[in-house]
């Protein structure tokens, strides 16, 4: 008998043999399988919580950026300094006529309030750029 | 249920489909893994490991060939890094030389699969692994020596030996020496 009639005999004989197979293969295949969905529900869950986080953390960083909380302040002070400035004009057109009848010192005064008036509307329009400025930012 | 369908159910990961072809092919790819690894969890593991990497990657079988064909290489590469993660030894053992003119065709025709498989479980594992690459599945000596680290004319050398041994292994046993 040849090499090549020996070779081949046994490739035959060993290519049909059928080992008995025990029940716990087909188990352990089952069960590695699940091990593996396991892992990956802790991926997608992870993930989920990470995007979340990440959107949460994005709003309340954005909610308290320098801007909006000046913005805030800003809206919050306008309606006083609004009426301070009211006030302030009406007492330096009142005092002005009489300042100039009594004297030097009331007339400084009247016109230390009006200097004081033009600064706070200087500010006032000061501010009013400020809040269109942080609202063409936020827009 | 065809092949096919088997097939296909397995690429839409149906359970089903997965045990079917567990069924069909297990016998064979167990002992498949049992020629190359003697010791019986170790051909187990490599059986659970092979039929997921199977399901794994059945999706990448392109119906060219056979798919039991598929399905030992897939086995046979599993079964191969495994054992190489250890070093396979190729140590040389000295042996009677054997004429194979004398060993009668129909002998070795009558010997049972089991038979078989227990001579060539007998070999030390580096002639195992060559003989089975190469006689049993057709490998090439380039492919084997790529397969386990070592050179084509290391490969062929064991063969060479491998096959006296085998052929020295069932005249001992049979004692069926032809005049």
């Amino acid at each position: 008998m040849n090499t090549n009639e020996f070779d081949q005999i046994i490739q035959t004989k060993a290519l049909q043999r059928e080992a008995d197979v025990p029940a716990d293969i087909w188990q352990g295949i089952a069960a590695k399988k699940k091990k593996r969905r396991i892992p990956f529900f802790w991926f997608i869950l992870l993930l989920l919580l990470v995007t979340g986080g990440a959107a949460v953390w994005k709003m309340i960083d954005h909610g308290a950026t320098p801007v909006s909380m000046a913005n805030q302040k800003v809206n919050a002070d306008k309606p006083a300094l609004v009426n301070e400035v009211k006030m302030l004009n009406q007492s330096a057109t009142s005092i002005a006529p009489a300042a100039n009848a009594e004297g030097l010192n009331t007339a400084s005064h009247a016109s230390h309030l009006a200097i004081k008036v033009k600064n706070e509307k200087s500010y006032l329009k000061t501010v009013d750029q400020g809040v269109d400025n942080a609202e063409e930012n936020n827009s | 249920m065809t092949e096919t369908d088997i097939i296909t159910g397995c690429i839409k990961k149906n359970h089903v489909c997965q045990r079917l072809l567990f069924e069909k092919y297990a016998g064979k790819m167990l002992s498949l893994c049992q020629r190359y690894l003697k010791d019986q969890q170790e051909a187990k593991d490599i059986t659970q490991e092979g039929f997921i990497r199977v399901f794994d990657f059945i999706h990448q079988f392109k119906h060219e060939g056979s798919f039991e064909g598929w399905l030992r290489r897939i086995f046979v590469n599993v079964a191969t890094r495994h054992a190489s993660k250890r070093q396979i030894s190729f140590t040389d053992i000295d042996i009677i030389e054997t004429d194979t003119t004398m060993i009668d065709a129909s002998v070795v025709s009558k010997l049972s699969e089991d038979e078989i498989h227990r001579f060539i479980s007998r070999l030390p594992e580096g002639y195992r692994f060559v003989f089975n690459l190469n006689v049993i599945e057709g490998y090439s000596h380039e492919e084997i020596g790529t397969l386990l680290g070592i050179q084509a004319s290391t490969s062929r050398t064991q063969l060479t030996k491998a096959r006296r041994m085998l052929q020295s292994l069932i005249l001992k046993s049979f004692n069926t020496v032809i005049v």
